[in-house]
């Protein structure tokens, strides 16, 4: 079961690999603001679990070389993302029907 | 260049936990890198961003692994971190709103914390801080002791120096110094005293220091060579920095001597206040070749041990040499002595540990009697606080966390102790020097160092549990009903621990106790030492030194000439009863030991005779100091050179010498010593 921030990680994910910066941006966008850290330690403790896999990429930027850390989900992520997502929608399912009675 | 990261930040970063680096800081700084900021903001950023990675990597550290994959990292920062956090200020408020007991108990704490971190500085100071030697371990001293064990740490003979040179073999050389005042000229409009020292050739590479300029002393500029090192200090201060200064001429004691080298400050624990060292150790000025030779000690010897040679070896080693100079040099005045090697920082600091570690027992047990009286403070404060515990139960705090948060009162109290206490401690050790420096070999300021800060921090948390950790204990332990059974007696009626209360008073009352009979003691101690006659009267006394310069007066006949003149003009001086001349004055450690033996009867050799402390002085000596003569004569101005030997003798040694009640003072011999030299003269 994953909570909501790691819900938003891995679904951003879902599409494509991504850096860093652009989950971030995500986040962002749904209220969650982290500094560097904190959000780089979160997404590696979602590579310990097993659910995302990081890697670095570089390119030359103005002579200068600038890494950058990518992350893609794997096929556990997958899983994970798809079990959190059904219980989120059979719970929104139940408590939908009570608040239409 | 604005990406640039410095070295000391990297390696900060490298010391995070598990992946911590290459996960949470490279990204991180990667991501900063991007935004392009100028390179003062880049490195602000980066340094604030490295305590974030640490705060998220000790919050990491502090959540279980299994907790922490179910939690989000929102949940996460609301863990452990925000109860410790709640917990301190909580701790805090509650201090706060009792201004009175928290004052009290910071300031107990910050004078017994303060003494503390004042006797750790010494410490540090005296036995941890390394001496500017290379390989300091292995350097060593070598010290005559008389057999009676009762005169300890005699300098040597040239005799007795070359000989162990020449023998040793636990050492790789040995060197030989010995302080001397010199008079410089010719540098400003007045005449200026130099402290130096004489030393021979090898001295700077036996302790392993360079220079920093120019070269130290080359072989076989020992004998006299014009040649001079100077130190740092005399460099910066008399030559004002010259960039010129190796190469110059300085004018010591009336001769020129050309500066070779200058080497970094020595410590003054070691050498004292010396600023110069001549390479002329073998020819002591006012000391003829053969009294030289006859054994008049005044080396000071240093070794540096062979890598595979034990302290123990060079010990059993100086001991054989003893015995073996002795048998082959029975003629000399210091054949008798066993000679003991040291080590450099025993020999440095020997004579203080036993103090410095009573000190530090004295103040450890301050420390404690502040603990008890924090402790017994904190426990009717925690019983008075048992409505609260109790409500707090109910509500489902447990055991542990109503623990800690007494815990946490009362090591916020002793962190308020220990932060007052090292301001206590700068300001005791501002004036330590003023008040120690004579009877501590000090080097430079005590300062308080990270070593320091780190045992008073320990010593801080320390204290903390130890005067929290029953207190919070007792108060966490009652039951709800019993709390508020109890509660409307108020603190008294409660069950309180009173026998534990007691025990803590009762520690507090005989440590004090203790402490106040080692004070008395030492106060008596100190008042029977003021009321000890020193055998002279020093009211209305003035002591000068003067030294003469080997080159303006080469000979012992131009030298008294000198000091004639000298006494004559002293004497005839308005304000001035009387005047004499002695070599050294009394009780400030400057004496000749010479052996000695009645004249009469069948004379022992020298190394049977007894040691003893001698003084040359000029007629009226006696009757400047005040010193009465219970026996015979004081010296008289025909006591001169070609008449004959005579000395004066205390009433201890004329009842050793002269068992029966008389105390005239009769010929005994020590013929050539030092006193009857100067007896004469």
């Amino acid at each position: 079961m994953l909570t909501h921030l790691q819900f938003i990680v891995i679904g951003a994910l879902l599409a494509d690999e991504q850096s860093g910066k652009d989950v971030r941006r995500e986040l962002k966008r749904h209220g969650v603001r982290r500094t560097a850290p904190a959000f780089y330690q979160m997404m590696s403790r979602l590579e310990d679990a097993g659910w995302i896999d990081g890697f670095y990429t570089q390119e030359v930027v103005d002579a200068q070389i600038i890494k950058e850390r990518r992350y893609r989900v794997n096929p556990a992520g997958v899983r994970a993302w798809n079990s959190t997502r059904d219980f989120y929608a059979a719970v929104a399912a139940r408590f939908d029907r009570v608040a239409h009675v | 260049m604005s990406d640039r990261v410095p070295r000391l930040l990297t390696r900060l970063a490298r010391a995070l936990p598990d992946a911590g680096f290459a996960r949470v800081w490279e990204p991180s700084l990667e991501d900063l890198r991007a935004e392009r900021r100028s390179r003062a903001e880049f490195l602000w950023r980066a340094v604030v961003m490295l305590a974030e990675c640490y705060r998220v990597a000790l919050s990491a550290a502090l959540i279980g692994p299994r907790r922490r994959r179910q939690m989000e990292p929102q949940a996460e920062a609301i863990g452990m971190m925000d109860t410790l956090t709640q917990d301190a200020r909580y701790a805090g408020r509650m201090l706060l709103k009792n201004p009175g007991f928290t004052s009290v108990a910071v300031l107990a704490l910050a004078l017994s914390i303060g003494a503390n971190a004042v006797i750790f500085s010494l410490i540090d100071n005296l036995f941890v801080r390394p001496l500017p030697y290379a390989h300091a371990d292995s350097l060593i001293r070598l010290w005559g002791h008389s057999t009676d064990g009762r005169q300890q740490r005699l300098p040597a003979s040239v005799p007795k120096f070359e000989y162990l040179r020449r023998s040793q073999e636990s050492s790789v050389a040995l060197a030989a110094d010995s302080g001397l005042l010199v008079a410089m000229t010719r540098l400003g409009d007045q005449p200026q005293r130099v402290s130096a020292s004489i030393v021979t050739d090898n001295y700077f590479d036996v302790l392993g220091v360079p220079p920093i300029a120019g070269r130290t002393f080359l072989q076989g500029e020992e004998d006299r060579a014009p040649v001079v090192v100077i130190t740092r200090q005399f460099w910066v201060k008399r030559l004002l920095s010259d960039p010129n200064a190796v190469g110059r001429t300085l004018t010591l004691d009336s001769r020129p001597y050309t500066v070779v080298g200058i080497v970094d400050n020595l410590p003054a624990s070691d050498v004292g206040p010396v600023e110069a060292f001549l390479p002329m150790p073998v020819s002591l000025s006012g000391l003829t070749p053969e009294l030289r030779q006859r054994g008049i000690g005044y080396l000071r010897i240093t070794g540096r041990l062979n890598p595979a040679v034990t302290i123990e070896q060079a010990r059993a080693e100086a001991a054989i040499l003893a015995e073996r100079y002795r048998d082959e040099n029975r003629e000399k005045a210091d054949s008798s002595l066993r000679e003991i090697a040291i080590r450099i920082r025993e020999d440095l600091t020997g004579n203080v540990r036993p103090a410095i570690l009573m000190l530090l027992a004295a103040v450890a047990l301050v420390l404690l009697i502040a603990c008890s009286n924090v402790a017994n403070l904190l426990t009717a404060r925690f019983a008075g606080r048992r409505r609260e515990i109790a409500l707090r139960a109910a509500l489902g705090a447990k055991r542990a966390r109503i623990v800690r948060l007494f815990l946490f009162e009362s090591l916020l109290l002793s962190a308020l102790g220990a932060i007052a206490g090292l301001g206590v401690a700068r300001l005791c050790l501002d004036i330590l020097p003023a008040l120690g420096a004579t009877n501590l070999p000090l080097d430079g300021n005590v300062t308080i160092t990270p070593a320091v800060l780190w045992a008073t921090a320990s010593v801080a948390l320390a204290t903390g549990v130890l005067m929290g950790i029953y207190p919070a204990l007792q108060a966490a332990r009652p039951s709800a009903s019993d709390a508020l059974k109890d509660g409307g007696r108020g603190v008294s009626g409660a069950r309180t621990p009173r026998r534990v209360r007691s025990v803590l008073v009762a520690c507090q009352v005989s440590l004090s106790l203790m402490l106040l009979v080692g004070a008395a003691l030492l106060i008596a101690s100190f008042a029977n030492l003021r009321r000890q006659e020193p055998g002279f009267d020093p009211t209305r006394v003035l002591t000068a030194d003067v030294s003469l310069p080997a080159s303006r007066y080469p000979d012992a006949s131009a030298q008294q000439q000198f000091r004639q003149r000298l006494l004559d003009a002293l004497r005839v001086s308005p304000g001035i009863e009387s005047a004499a001349l002695g070599a050294g004055v009394a009780l400030t450690g400057i004496d000749w030991n010479a052996p000695f033996a009645r004249g009469d009867g069948r004379v022992p050799p020298l190394h049977e005779r007894l040691l003893g402390l001698t003084r040359s002085v000029s007629p009226g000596y006696f009757a400047t100091m005040s010193i009465p003569v219970v026996g015979g004569r004081d010296f008289s101005e025909h006591d001169a050179a070609d008449s004959p030997r005579v000395i004066v003798i205390s009433q201890s040694t004329a009842r050793k010498l002269f068992p029966t009640p008389t105390r005239s003072a009769r010929p005994s011999s020590p013929a050539r010593s030092a006193a009857a030299r100067a007896a004469r003269s």
